[in-house]
C-alpha cells in the first residue's frame, strides 16, 4: 500500500518514511499541499496520508478539505499530525475530514497502531465497495429477468386471446370444407358427364384437397386447444384440481413443443398405464413444458439428439421421467439448478425461473422433482408421487 | 337427420359462420333465417315462425344468454341450441338454466355434433306435438300452423 507523508519539514518526512517503510508501506513524500495533491491525483494514489497541520501557504486542514472534495476521491485514510494538544484542535481536525489526530512528538508504537487502524478501515471500505458493485450487478440482472418473466406472462395472456380469435375462422374453414365434401359426389357426377378429360383429372384431386383443408383446420384446432389449456391461469387451490390423466398432459406438452421436436431432436414417448388423478392441468403442463424445453436445449447440436419421456404408475403415485442424451448437469451446479434465477443459458434465453417454479408446482401436487445424471450421459429429471 | 323440414334462425356476429350454417341447413332441407345479434334475432322472431334458434353466445348489442331470457318470456315454444367458443362453466350453466336444449362448442370437430343437437331439439318438438295431438284428439297437426 502507498502511504503519503505531507510535511514541510524534511527531517520529519525522513523519520516517517523510515517508520512506514519498516512497517511495509511504500512511501511517497510531499513537501507542500501542491505536491500532495499531484500525488493524490495519480492513478495508483496513496490510500493513507499522514499530514502535518501547520505548513506554510496551504495548511494540512485546507489540503484535507480539498482532497475530500475531489470528485473521484478514492478512499483515503488521513492521520493529521500537529503540535497542538487541545482537544478542540483534535475535534476541528476530525470535523474537517481527518480520520485520526496525533500530537507531536510522534510515538512510533502508538502511530503504528493508528496506521493499523487505518489499514483495517481501508480494507473494510474496499470490501464494501466490492459488495456494492456486486449487488448493483445482481440487481440489474434480476431486473432484466423479472422484465423477461413479466413479458412471458403477458404473452401467455395474449396467447389465450389469440387462441380464441382463431376459433371462428377455423370453424368456418373446417365447416365449409365438410359441406363441400358432402356435395362433391353430385358435382363430380355432373362434371364427369361433361366429358372433358382435363376436368375429370382435376376432379379426381378434389377429395384429397378437401381432406387436406379439413386436416389442416383440425390441426389448428388442436394447437389452439393445447395453447388455451396451457395459457389458462393455473390454480394452486387443491379444490380446483380436475381428475385428469397425466399422459394427456405429457402429450399436450409435447405437441406444444412440436416445432422443437421436428428437425433434429427425436422425442420418445413411453406412456404407461396410469390412473387418473387430481391435478391442475395448466400448471402441471407448465412444469412438463419446462422440463421438455430444457431437455431440447441440452441436446442442441448432439448427434442422434433424443429426449425420452416415460410415465409409470408407482405405489406412491405417478412417476414421469424426462431424460436427454446431452452433456448432463455438471456436479458443481447440481444443487444450484433449483435456485431462482440460476441458469446456464446465455442472457435472454430463459429466465432461470423454470426449474424453481417447476419444482414448486410438483410439490404443490404432492410430489417431488429430482435431477440426476444418467450413466450413459445426459440428464434425468424425475417427477414422482403425483396424485397420491 | 330428421325428415321434416324445420325453420331455423341462425344467430352469430361472424358473417362466415352465418353463411356456413345457412348452406348446411339449407342443403339438409330446412328454411334458414339469419341474424347478427340478439336484438336482430328477437326482431326476426317477432315476424317469422321459427322452430329452433341456433345461436352464438358472445355477440355485440345483445348476446346469446340475454336472447334466451327474452325468448323464455316472449317465445317460449321456440327451442334453442347454443354455440360458443368460450367454454366457461358460467356460460353453460346460464344456457341450461334458461332452457336451451344443448350447447355446442366452436370450433366444431365436425358438423355432426351440431346436427345431433339440432336433431334433439326437432325431436322434442315432434314429441310434444304428438302428445298434444293424442291428448286433444286433433288430427295430424300442421306444424307450420303452430305459433
Amino acid at each position: 500500500m502507498h502511504a503519503l507523508v505531507v510535511d514541510d519539514d524534511p527531517t520529519t518526512r525522513t523519520q516517517l518514511r523510515a517508520l512506514l517503510g519498516s512497517w511495509g508501506y511504500d512511501v511517497l513524500e510531499a513537501g507542500d499541499a501542491a505536491q500532495a495533491e499531484s500525488a493524490l491525483a495519480r492513478r495508483d494514489a496513496p490510500l493513507l496520508m499522514i499530514v502535518d497541520w501547520v505548513m506554510p501557504e496551504t495548511n494540512g486542514v485546507e489540503l484535507l478539505r480539498r482532497a475530500r472534495s475531489l470528485p473521484e476521491a478514492s478512499p483515503l485514510y488521513v492521520i493529521m499530525v500537529s503540535g497542538k494538544h487541545e482537544s478542540a484542535a483534535a475535534a476541528y481536525a476530525l470535523e474537517s475530514g481527518a480520520d485520526d489526530f496525533v500530537s507531536k512528538p510522534l510515538d512510533p508504537v502508538a502511530l503504528r497502531a493508528r496506521v493499523g487502524v487505518g489499514a483495517r478501515m481501508l480494507a473494510k471500505s474496499e470490501a464494501l465497495q466490492r459488495y456494492a458493485e456486486e449487488m448493483s450487478r445482481l440487481a440489474e440482472a434480476r431486473a432484466a429477468e423479472i422484465l423477461h418473466a413479466d413479458r412471458l406472462a403477458t404473452l401467455g395472456q395474449l396467447a389465450a386471446g389469440v387462441a380464441h380469435e382463431i376459433n371462428n375462422p377455423t370453424t368456418f374453414i373446417a365447416g365449409n370444407a365438410e359441406l363441400l365434401e358432402r356435395v362433391w359426389p353430385d358435382l363430380e357426377r355432373a362434371l364427369a358427364q361433361a366429358g372433358d378429360a382435363r376436368l375429370v383429372a382435376i376432379s379426381a384431386e378434389v377429395p384429397a384437397m378437401l381432406a387436406a383443408v379439413r386436416g389442416g383446420a383440425e390441426r389448428v384446432r388442436r394447437i389452439v386447444a393445447d395453447l388455451k389449456s396451457y395459457a389458462r391461469k393455473g390454480s394452486s387451490d387443491p379444490r380446483e384440481r380436475e381428475l385428469a390423466n397425466v399422459n394427456e398432459s405429457v402429450e399436450r406438452a409435447a405437441r406444444l413443443l412440436g416445432s422443437r421436436f421436428k428437425h433434429d431432436v427425436r422425442l420418445e414417448l413411453d406412456l404407461g398405464d396410469i390412473s387418473a388423478c387430481r391435478i391442475d392441468p395448466p400448471t402441471f403442463e407448465q412444469a412438463l413444458v419446462n422440463l421438455l424445453n430444457n431437455a431440447c436445449d441440452a441436446v442442441q447440436g448432439v448427434a442422434g439428439a433424443t429426449v425420452a419421456v416415460r410415465s409409470r404408475q408407482r405405489d406412491d403415485g405417478i412417476e414421469v421421467v424426462v431424460e436427454d442424451n446431452g452433456a448432463g448437469i455438471p456436479d458443481a451446479v447440481m444443487r444450484e439448478i433449483w435456485n431462482p434465477f440460476f441458469t446456464t443459458k446465455p442472457p435472454g434465453k430463459g429466465t432461470g425461473l423454470g426449474l424453481c417454479i417447476s419444482q414448486r408446482i410438483i410439490a404443490e401436487h404432492g410430489g417431488a422433482l429430482r435431477a440426476s445424471n444418467r450413466r450413459e450421459g445426459g440428464a434425468r429429471f424425475v417427477i414422482s408421487g403425483v396424485g397420491s | 337427420m330428421t325428415a321434416h323440414s324445420a325453420t331455423i334462425l341462425v344467430v352469430d356476429d361472424e358473417v362466415e359462420i352465418q353463411q356456413l350454417l345457412r348452406r348446411h341447413f339449407t342443403f339438409a332441407g330446412h328454411v334458414v333465417h339469419l341474424a347478427g345479434n340478439g336484438m336482430e334475432a328477437l326482431e326476426l322472431l317477432g315476424r317469422h315462425r321459427v322452430d329452433v334458434v341456433v345461436s352464438d353466445i358472445v355477440m355485440p348489442e345483445m348476446g346469446g344468454v340475454e336472447l334466451l331470457e327474452h325468448m323464455r318470456a316472449a317465445h317460449p315454444l321456440v327451442r334453442a341450441v347454443m354455440m360458443t367458443g368460450y367454454v366457461t362453466q358460467q356460460n353453460i350453466l346460464a344456457c341450461m338454466r334458461l332452457g336451451a336444449d344443448s350447447c355446442v362448442f366452436k370450433p366444431f370437430e365436425t358438423l355432426d355434433k351440431l346436427d345431433e343437437a339440432l336433431d334433439r331439439s326437432l325431436r322434442m318438438i315432434a314429441h310434444w306435438l304428438e302428445v298434444l295431438r293424442q291428448r286433444t284428439n286433433i288430427p295430424a297437426l300442421d306444424t307450420k300452423a303452430v305459433g
